[in-house]
């Protein structure tokens, strides 16, 4: 129970007493404490946020601090950026810590100044190659076995429970990776838009004669299949869990039909509030805000355990200051309105993760952009969060090494980029086991072979998580 | 007819995977045509089906004649000059689902995904440059047009296309590419998606950072003629008009360039220093693209890549891929040769890969209207079938990353990628009420009842078109000749003899449509459902 109890007093505010005794967040991050499986409450939740294209980590949490850090002049000179002390991630005029990108700042002040928001810098892999759909593969697969696919979505749903048919749903125009997987067993949801999950043509669906039996037959979901052919029972099956996803998909359809909130997640012009960033007034926006309320919808209405969408444009090669305003204005609005509905609604604690492939270079090109670089910002959002900047030492007057580096003084794949301080695994495999409740074990088959990893390094555990 | 009658009489019939009856369509046939084309008509399967007919068919798709079919080309010339961006898409759909060069535009295709642009970035650039929408379709209708010209060609021709291209320069940055920190989007892509690829099959990293450096300083100063460019301007055509491609002299490094230097699996390439300021300057993208095209690591990329595309996602055939590579050749990778290698392979032609890749939406969506015979009187009658492949995620042009859509299995299965089939196959349903919802607008037309008649004699010989199986029969083999068993029999001859009430249903073709005696109804019905079946999705 001791760990109930430190939550429910960060709750109460008084995280800022409990770091400032602690001192530093550093000491904070001790990934051996106490922690009790099964105290985990079973509702929890939650909602995978991929920014696509690989936001700049350093324009979002800005190393001010560091003397060499001149991305910071670069991109916010004339825009200021906010300030933000370590301890609880308050915002202190004046202060050399580090700063807040003022665009995601406006809109997440909320839910940091409530203790729920940790930045989580320097994440990546072991072996970076700083193309995007390597590190996405090796993120969303949490797993660099040659020639592996399955999503990590996929195998933690078979460990966390649901009552619903749909325990875990990509909302997003493709798949997300993370959800995927060949195994009968470990097949998930994928819907482009709530709006349109739909029978089109309800003939097989509905018109055969009210038979359950007869209604898998059509799609041959309970017959026909030859368990020696992997692509027949990988169709059969999908299709088996595209009609039984249906009534709960067409449940929170009707819900959304009359409990929309425009404000919150506008999906179309006319919805943006007046005063809102004019960023929000974009069809890219639009999307992003509406698989935004689709999940969150789908989390709070349904036994779905976790929820996945995309947001696209990260990748910033040329022009990018203008462009990462907006997508750190729209990031952070919809970051909020998701806060804000979920953060005080019972039985149901959901963990927002945003992640991204990796960040982008120190220095910019000859664009106005930048390149690809290593070291991805993550960022975790809820109830169960202990509030930070992690990776990034919290002496005032030292980043600590990550940013004394910031890459020039690297050669090699880390030159002129943030490198890895933790993999991703570590943090995948510590919302599993304190988010969710998971066993070593059980981590072990989310994250393959994680318990074999000596506890240091990149596979130390952060500790952003109660 | 009950439902115990139809199992007793389907049990004495049918045996999983053999014909019942009638002519014999050869499953190798089938095969041969379904991976090289997006899908089998009946009158190419029967050609394909008689002796030597397989060779005959990969001899004409390997070398196609001049010119189209003159329904393809009516179609065609109906679209004129291409202006929009549904026109391009509906030219795409028309020759997919008409041409008789069905490799040459599965090819075309496979080039488009392999060098991907994305029409939502190019446009935004386009438009900021002061151009219209129409010069933004004219950036990939002219790449476009060289990947068809190119599919079976040379690669080095299918890569000078995409890297110089207006597509290629608007979408990864190009225009923008310019000394002393050179823009890397493009060359990053060039290298792991384009050419040689992250890693070597043997798992070597073949490149580093620096050859990325390297490779965006061979194509700095390469970029898109706009008002407002400032310096030495050396133009690629004499006088440029707006969005043409240049070489703006003053953002290109002159300096001697290594590529591959770091060893690693790829030879060294050296590139010479040029004379400040001068036009010599564009030669490096040309050198740099020569050298990449005839790169061992290309050849076994791109030929890995192609054969994982016509045998299977684990294809790992060694022997097979060093046969290809030897046919790529030095110069500049030939297509053709390496194509018709790989198609004429024991591995290709035997059985280990049949029906083990599923297709991709186009693949679903056009497979379905060329197996059931569909027509259209215009390219916009394709519209339903473009929204449906858009829904399924694969939008033409509008993939939003430079990977391209995937060709992996994997990636083509998915809840909402079935439940967007559905709504397709509802399409071929043209009935309404009570049978189905208003059908999709622009549909294509079938002509199923007639060819019910007449091709139940051709490929259920001595059958019945009263008899329920034999309707089913004639379904299942026309779309999937030995690719069904007794289940799948039972429920398309149920669809057909019974109500939605499970009682007996004469099929009678006199009966009154709208009526659930509707004989015409039930067939478009069982049309329906056979374009549902899982089958539908594997090639």
């Amino acid at each position: 129970m001791k760990s109930l109890d430190r939550r429910d007093l960060l709750r109460l505010g008084a995280f800022g007493s409990l770091g400032a005794m602690t001192g530093r967040l550093a000491a904070l991050c001790n990934p051996s404490a106490a922690f009790d499986a099964a105290a985990v409450p079973t509702y929890r939740k939650a909602l995978v946020v991929f920014l696509r294209g690989a936001n700049d980590g350093v324009n979002t949490i800005i190393p001010s601090g560091d003397a060499t850090a001149y991305r910071a002049q670069r991109f916010l000179a004339g825009t200021g950026g906010v300030w933000i002390d370590p301890a609880p991630l308050r915002f202190v005029p004046g202060s050399t810590y580090a700063k807040i990108n003022p665009f995601l700042h406006a809109r997440l002040l909320a839910p940091i100044n409530n203790g729920h928001v940790a930045f989580l810098h320097a994440m990546g892999t072991d072996n970076p190659s700083r193309s995007h759909f390597e590190e996405m593969d090796k993120l969303e697969q949490a797993d660099e076995t040659p020639g592996a696919k399955e999503g990590f979505v996929a195998r933690l749903l078979d460990h966390v429970g649901s009552s619903s048919a749909v325990r875990g749903v990509s909302i997003a125009s493709h798949m997300q990776r993370m959800f995927r997987s060949g195994d009968a067993g470990r097949i998930t949801t994928h819907v482009r838009s709530v709006a349109s999950y739909e029978f089109g043509a309800p003939v097989p669906y509905q018109r055969v004669r009210g038979n359950p039996t007869n209604n898998a037959g059509l799609w041959g979901c309970s017959a026909v299949v030859n368990p020696a052919d992997d692509i027949d029972v990988l169709i059969r099956t999908t299709a088996t869990r595209m009609m039984e996803a249906e009534a709960d998909i067409a449940n929170v359809r009707a819900w959304l039909a009359t409990n929309h909130q425009p404000a919150n997640y506008p999906t179309d012009a006319s919805q943006v509030p007046a005063g809102a960033p004019a960023a929000l007034n974009n069809g890219q926006s639009f999307k992003f805000m509406r698989e935004l309320e689709e999940a969150k919808s789908m989390l709070l209405r349904t036994d779905c355990r976790v929820a996945g969408v995309d947001f696209g444009g990260f990748d910033t090669h040329n022009g990018q200051l203008p462009q990462h305003e907006s997508l750190m204005q729209v990031l952070g609005w919809g970051l909020n309105s998701v806060y804000q509905d979920t953060v005080n609604v019972a039985n149901n604690e959901v963990l927002i993760l945003v992640v991204t492939e990796f960040g982008r270079t120190n220095a910019v090109n000859n664009s106005d952009g930048t390149d690809h670089g290593v070291g991805a910002l993550c960022m975790a959002i809820g109830v169960n969060v202990r509030p930070g900047v992690y990776n990034c030492a919290a002496n005032p007057n030292s980043f600590g090494e990550a940013w004394t580096t910031l890459g020039h003084n690297m050669t090699g794949i880390y030159e002129n980029a943030v490198p890895t301080k933790t993999h991703f695994q570590t943090m995948i495999a510590e919302v599993c086991q304190r988010h969710f409740g998971l066993t070593a074990p059980q981590t072990d088959i989310v994250v393959p072979g994680f318990s074999g990893h000596a506890p240091t390094g990149i596979y130390r555990q952060l500790g952003f998580l109660l | 007819m009950t439902l115990s009658t139809l199992r007793a009489a389907a049990a004495t019939l049918a045996v999983a995977g053999a014909p019942i009856c009638g002519q014999a369509l050869d499953p190798q046939a089938f095969h041969v045509v379904s991976r090289t084309s997006f899908g089998h008509t009946l009158p190419i399967l029967q050609a394909a089906s008689q002796p030597g007919g397989i060779a005959a068919y990969l001899q004409a798709q390997l070398n196609p004649a001049a010119g189209d079919n003159a329904t393809a080309t009516a179609l065609v010339n109906s679209l004129g000059t291409i202006t929009t961006l549904d026109e391009l898409q509906q030219l795409q759909a028309v020759l997919a689902c008409f041409s008789d060069h069905q490799l040459r535009e599965v090819m075309t295709q496979f080039w488009e995904r392999h060098f991907n642009t994305n029409f939502g970035r190019i446009r935004q650039v386009v438009l900021a440059f002061g151009g219209t929408d129409p010069d933004a379709v004219a950036f990939e209708a002219e790449s476009n047009a060289l990947f068809r010209q190119h599919a079976l060609g040379t690669f080095y021709d299918l890569l000078v296309a995409s890297s110089l291209g207006r597509a290629m320069n608007a979408y990864l940055n190009l225009f923008a590419n310019k000394i002393p920190i050179p823009n890397e989007d493009f060359a990053r892509e060039c290298l792991e998606l384009h050419t040689v690829g992250l890693k070597n099959l043997a798992n070597q990293d073949n490149y580093t950072h620096n050859d990325i450096e390297a490779l965006a300083s061979c194509f700095s100063g390469v970029s898109l003629w706009r008002s407002s460019l400032p310096g030495n301007l050396i133009t690629f055509p004499a006088s440029p008009t707006a969005l043409q491609r240049v070489f703006i002299a003053d953002w290109h490094d002159y300096n001697s360039k290594v590529l591959f230097g770091g060893g690693g699996p790829i030879p060294q390439l050296m590139i010479a220093a040029q004379p400040q300021n001068s036009a010599l300057g564009q030669r490096d993208a040309y050198t740099v693209l020569w050298f990449l095209a005839n790169a061992d690591a290309t050849k076994e990329f791109v030929c890995d890549k192609l054969i994982r595309f016509f045998l299977g996602d684990d294809a790992n055939e060694p022997t097979l891929r060093t046969q290809c590579m030897a046919s790529w050749g030095s110069n500049g990778g030939d297509l053709r040769a390496v194509l018709t290698t790989l198609l004429n392979s024991s591995q290709f032609q035997g059985t280990t890969y049949r029906r083990k890749r599923l297709r991709n939406p186009m693949e679903y969506a056009v497979g379905v209207v060329r197996a059931l015979g569909g027509t259209v009187s215009a390219p916009s009658d394709l519209d339903a079938l473009l929204d449906t492949t858009t829904n399924m995620g694969m939008d033409l042009f509008g993939y939003p990353s430079p990977d391209g859509f995937p060709n992996d299995s994997y990636e083509q299965t998915g809840t909402q990628i079935y439940m967007d089939a559905t709504g397709f196959a509802k399409a071929i349903h043209r009935r309404g009420p009570p049978y189905a919802n208003p059908p999709y607008q622009g549909t294509v037309a079938f002509t199923l009842p007639t060819d019910v008649a007449t091709g139940i004699g051709t490929l259920v010989t001595g059958g019945s078109a009263t008899n329920p199986l034999h309707v089913a029969e004639y379904f299942l083999r026309r779309m999937y000749v030995d690719d069904w068993n007794s289940t799948d029999l039972i429920k398309c001859a149920r669809l057909v003899a019974q109500t939605e009430n499970g009682l007996n249903q004469g099929l009678n073709v006199g009966n009154p449509p709208g009526s659930n005696q509707d004989y015409q109804g039930r067939i478009d019905l069982l049309a329906f459902l056979v374009a549902s079946l899982p089958q539908a999705f594997k090639k």
